[in-house]
């Protein structure tokens, strides 16, 4: 009987109650925002649950501007955090956190699993051999061969430095069309004066990692951005040199770049 | 240019390393993202603390935003999670957050209030008196303006749970504010 008695209509009230604190907040979809309208048109007894709302909306908001905000101070000591994180990330990548990582994964294991990926090592330097001796032998039996006709990776030449760029004798012989791989590594030395956020800065604005240092040289890996998943900088592979001469430009921070590859 | 489009900017610049760009994004939100946590947390030194903790991991992990949500709402998802992680280290000696409401202070209590006629005070404090939950749903809706979708990112919860929740929290307040001695016709 009570259910007979039940108004067919709360549920849809009850919906609408729940569309509000959007509805008052500006956040509902223009389909949804249409509907409560239409149910206000339909139902004017509804409208003091707007303003219900709209009272408990602006409270909390009175509330909040009464929550004060962070001490002064509080930008510095950021900065001061985010500077102790690049030095931070310098020392997780340098030489000695990576052969330490390196030797405890030999350390864990068994013999059998050693021989194993012993043999597998042996396996892909067989087939790395066999690959670069087929590359070699195609580029005798080709000695014809003209720009337009190499692969588009090596037929674009890179930027070449303009007398406004600066000089390159820092830089070593490089192959003129070398695209930055996963494997791409320069040595850089930095100024004396370069402080080590400052380094951790100018390795993320080249998508690049400390590999190891010696001697207050440290070689960097260049990351393929354009093989990064969810990287910002996806785009064609970046050519090397003009990487290394853009580096070498940052004067106040770089001393001297060498190019390996 | 759109202030989400500037934000995105800036945490473009930001995964490239620009510090600038992270004091810029800081400027903006570090007062919203403060209240946020400090409503959560009720410690105002444990607040900013945290607050510092999200921006440094923005820092970190700009290059890891995919765009998908609003940068305040990404935001506000880092600073829940830290603020939860933080409220479950507390140690036992500390005040425990579910029983703050019980504790005794010298201001009015919403029921004084009331019978003072100040219904708006009345109501502030009775929404100090919401559970965790309810409270973090209510300020994201009313203060923050997240919609059903972001306040669920947000969570960590399913849309329709944000809308029950967000329903539950409001049915309580005015349970709250029936016990004061204001009734609003509601539910």
């Amino acid at each position: 009987m009570s259910v007979m008695m039940q108004d067919p209509a709360i549920p849809e009230r009850k919906r609408m109650e729940k569309f509000l604190p959007w509805y008052i907040a500006g956040r509902l979809s223009r389909d949804e925002r249409m509907q409560v309208e239409e149910y206000l048109r339909r139902h004017p007894d509804f409208a003091p649950n707007v303003e219900r709302v709209k009272s408990e909306h602006d409270e909390l908001v009175q509330l909040y501007e009464s929550l004060g905000a962070p001490r002064g101070g509080a930008l510095a000591k950021l900065m001061t955090s985010i500077g102790e994180d690049g030095v931070r990330r310098i020392e997780a990548v340098g030489s000695g956190g990576l052969i330490a990582r390196i030797g405890a994964w030999f350390k864990d294991l068994t013999p059998q699993q050693l021989a194993f990926a012993a043999s597998v090592a042996v396996g892909v330097f067989v087939v790395q051999a066999a690959a670069i001796t087929m590359l070699a032998t195609k580029g005798r039996v080709q000695p014809t061969e003209t720009a337009q006709s190499r692969p588009q990776a090596t037929a674009q030449a890179p930027r070449l430095p303009t007398a406004a760029q600066p000089s390159q004798t820092a830089v070593a012989t490089l192959a003129r069309d070398a695209v930055v791989t996963g494997g791409s590594y320069l040595t850089v030395t930095f100024a004396d004066t370069a402080k080590a956020p400052e380094i951790a800065a100018f390795l993320t604005r080249y998508g690049a990692s400390v590999a190891d240092v010696k001697d207050g040289k440290y070689r960097i890996k260049l990351l393929d951005l354009s093989a990064v998943q969810g990287s910002t900088r996806q785009g064609p592979p970046r050519d090397l040199l003009a990487v290394a001469t853009q580096m070498r430009g940052e004067q106040s921070l770089v001393r001297h770049i060498e190019v390996m590859k | 240019m759109s202030e989400a489009s500037s934000e995105l900017e800036l945490l473009k610049a930001i995964a490239g390393g620009d510090s600038l760009a992270l004091k810029k994004l800081f400027a903006r939100h570090n007062v919203r993202v403060f209240r946020f946590i400090v409503r959560v947390v009720r410690n105002d030194a444990l607040a900013e603390e945290i607050v510092n903790e999200v921006f440094v991991d923005v820092w970190r992990h700009a290059g890891r935003y995919e765009g998908r949500s609003a940068p305040l709402t990404w935001i506000l998802a880092i600073a829940h999670n830290k603020a939860r992680s933080a409220l479950r280290k507390r140690t036992e000696d500390a005040i425990d957050e579910d029983k703050m409401g019980e504790i005794a202070d010298e201001s009015d209590t919403p029921e004084i209030i009331a019978q003072k006629g100040d219904t708006g005070a009345a109501l502030r404090q009775c929404l100090e008196k919401l559970s965790r939950e309810h409270r973090e749903i209510i300020d994201l809706v009313y203060y923050h303006e997240r919609s059903v979708e972001e306040a669920s990112e947000i969570l960590g919860i399913p849309e329709g749970t944000v809308k029950t929740r967000m329903f539950h929290a409001r049915k309580k307040l005015a349970e709250l504010l029936t016990r004061a001695g204001i009734d609003r016709g509601w539910p």
